[in-house]
């Protein structure tokens, strides 16, 4: 990979994290066969949570994160805990404080205190054509999709290494040619509710890396995240185009294009698959952190039903603020509003075995990631079951 | 012998080779203090991996893998290197904040559990003593959806009475498919083929021999075999069923190499010897 006379210089010259910062991005570019590395505005970084990243995580980034600065705006995914209400959350204190260890990683360099997968929501976001360098699948698939921006599918270290350099490897989304579709894929179901997440978790694995062309897909924004964060969760695909929805759908080049169909039963056999619990402890909403217009549509709901069991509601400190009458009508009604984290980088383990939760996303991981069992259904039938 | 791979992280590292065959959670399958591996389902587990040459197909699960493999780097119980066949995104950034030694490109089997094998990083080779790397083609005929095998005979070198694709050593600077163009001259007597495709190289280890093996698939007009000295018998059989234990080492893989292989445009015998 070519690497021009500044970026050589930082290769050779730069301290310590920023000469492994370029050796990194060079190594996987190489791999991927990019030609060069080009300049991204943003980075945003993912590997935030202390229990996702253990005390491994926090090693390296302790010692990674000292006499460097991030060049390039950076924001930074939820991490295990809402910073001012931990102790109410229920989260030990040693655990606490190995998450702060890692918070205050982060602040030596420089980042945005987002702590939000939704970084898309915070502030202006990146615009069409715009490089990028983003962690977190469902916020990657958010940008490319919905906003036209190009990003790959950074993980924690290679964002890192975008923010302390300004640089990522040139390839797959970056490039034109990478982003057109591979695939129609026309749904024979209708939407509402749960069903963006059903539909993104039954088309993933249908895919098979193809980036998919939907002559119709309905749905807001909100939707829309839900599906993407899904579709993300169930393959590797970053990319999706709407007709006449989505910035890119007239170059996706859908013109000959194979079919192929997505049925209310591939969604019903998506949600049964994912249906690991019976008695839920809790409701868990969140993953990705809910919008400001999502909390007001819940503290609506709840005026309707009050559950008998917690209700835990995540989003970012940003909308928490935008929304804060919503927040306190939720409050009221007995529902908890934490920011900073989200459902399944939070060890609700240490409060609740079983789940019940309406994100499609939070049903694929929170298994794995928590060892809890899930019951995976529509918000408001969640609300009612349980009240 | 010494082996050419892709260079992924420089450095060199040398140590008995630990093969796994299967791809490796570092996030929980291997802890971190200690270098040994914990993971129940792993082939190799209890075994530990500092200061070996680690051989495996690549990683699985988390991300945070990599992180595993930069503490074992931290704690001097890293393995001295990595061979690693596919560079997927843990393996490689766990290598590079690790500043552990390592190539790709070689499946782990290449290499036998416990022999000496050094990994220079930087040049993005393997040696190992004692063991003796040759070069081969193999060409698959096609005629009709079936492909042609043949049976060495006991005056062959290797692999007496097993079945084989047309196939042949690479002599001098030859580049594989002027060798691949000979043998199916020499060997089958069949001036009517046109390649196909070619794969990416096999690496088939028998004892203290390695060979790699360049696979071809070619489209042949008639089924006419002329046997020479070195077979003993050939029939036409569907690639469903091409034997296993009866054929030389990894011969379905070859197959599979080249099938889903390079596609050539234009290479024939007729067309003035098509090279």
């Amino acid at each position: 990979m070519y690497l021009d006379p500044e970026q050589e210089a930082l290769r050779d010259e730069g301290n310590s994290s920023e000469r492994l910062a370029m050796k990194l991005l060079e190594t996987l570019g190489d791999v991927q066969g990019a030609g060069r590395l080009i300049p991204v505005s943003w980075a945003h970084l993912s590997g935030a949570s202390y229990l996702t990243i253990g005390d491994t995580g926090l090693e390296f980034l302790d010692e990674f994160c000292r006499g460097v600065r991030a060049k390039i705006k950076t924001t930074v995914n939820p991490i295990a805990l809402d910073l001012d209400r931990w102790r109410e959350m229920g989260i030990p204190e040693e655990y606490a404080r190995r998450q702060l260890e890692i918070v205050d990683a982060y602040r030596r360099i420089g980042v945005e205190e987002t702590f939000s997968c939704t970084p898309y929501l915070i502030g202006p976001p990146p615009a069409k054509g715009e490089h990028i360098a983003w962690a977190e699948s469902s916020a990657v698939i958010y940008a490319n999709s919905i906003l036209g921006a190009r990003t790959n599918r950074e993980g924690g270290p290679s964002a890192l290494a975008s923010a302390v350099t300004g640089f990522t490897p040139e390839y797959g989304m970056h490039l034109s040619e990478d982003r057109k579709s591979g695939v129609r894929v026309d749904v024979k179901a209708t939407l509402g509710g749960i069903k963006h997440s059903l539909l993104g978790l039954a088309l993933g694995p249908m895919l098979e890396g193809r980036i998919p062309y939907f002559p119709r897909l309905p749905g807001t924004d909100d939707d829309l995240k839900w599906f993407g964060a899904s579709l993300a969760s169930a393959c590797d695909v970053n990319l999706f185009h709407i007709e006449k929805r989505t910035p890119e759908w007239r170059a996706a080049g859908a013109g000959r294009l194979k079919s192929i169909k997505v049925t209310e039963g591939d969604m019903r056999a998506a949600q049964k698959s994912l249906n690991t619990g019976e008695d839920a402890e809790a409701i868990g909403v969140g993953s990705p952190q809910l919008s400001a217009g999502e909390l007001r549509a819940i503290a609506r709901l709840l005026t309707r039903h009050r559950p008998k069991i917690p209700v835990w509601i995540f989003t970012s400190r940003h909308a928490r603020a935008e929304a804060a009458d919503a927040v306190k009508a939720i409050e009221g009604h007995g529902g908890h509003v934490w920011a900073d984290t989200c459902l399944e980088v939070s060890p609700l383990y240490y409060r609740f075995k079983t789940v019940a939760t309406p994100s499609g996303k939070g049903a694929y991981y929170l298994p794995s990631l928590c060892r809890q069992k899930v019951v995976f259904e529509d918000l408001a039938k969640l609300l009612r079951r349980y009240s | 012998m010494r082996v050419e791979a892709m260079k992924l992280v420089g450095g060199r590292g040398q140590g008995p080779a630990v093969v796994c065959p299967a791809p490796i959670s570092f996030l929980g399958g291997v802890e971190a203090s200690t270098g040994d591996i914990v993971d129940p389902h792993s082939p190799i587990r209890g075994q530990n991996v500092s200061g070996r040459v680690l051989a495996f197909p690549g990683g699985k699960g988390s991300t945070v893998g990599s992180y595993v493999l930069y503490a074992l780097a931290r704690r001097g119980r890293a393995p001295a290197a990595l061979v690693v066949e596919k560079a997927d995104t843990i393996v490689t950034v766990g290598a590079v904040i690790g500043g552990i030694p390592a190539i790709y490109g070689l499946p782990p089997d290449m290499l036998l559990d416990g022999e000496w094998a050094e990994v220079d990083g930087d040049k993005g080779t393997i040696r190992v003593r004692d063991v003796d790397a040759h070069e081969v083609v193999t060409c698959f005929l096609r005629n009709r959806g079936e492909i042609l095998l043949l049976k060495r005979s006991a005056r062959v070198g290797t692999f007496k009475g097993s079945w084989a694709g047309v196939s042949g050593y690479l002599e001098g600077n030859e580049v594989p498919l002027e060798r691949a163009m000979q043998e199916i001259r020499e060997e089958v007597d069949e001036r009517d083929a046109r390649l196909v495709s070619s794969g990416r190289p096999v690496y088939a280890r028998d004892r203290s021999d390695l060979f790699i093996v360049h696979p071809f698939l070619f489209d042949v007009k008639s089924r006419k075999v002329h046997l020479d000295w070195e077979h003993v018998d050939y029939r036409w059989v569907h690639p469903s069923e091409i034997p296993v234990s009866a054929a030389v080492p990894k011969l379905i893989d070859a197959y599979a190499s080249a099938v889903n292989g390079r596609l050539a445009r234009g290479v024939g015998m007729k067309r003035g010897g098509g090279i």
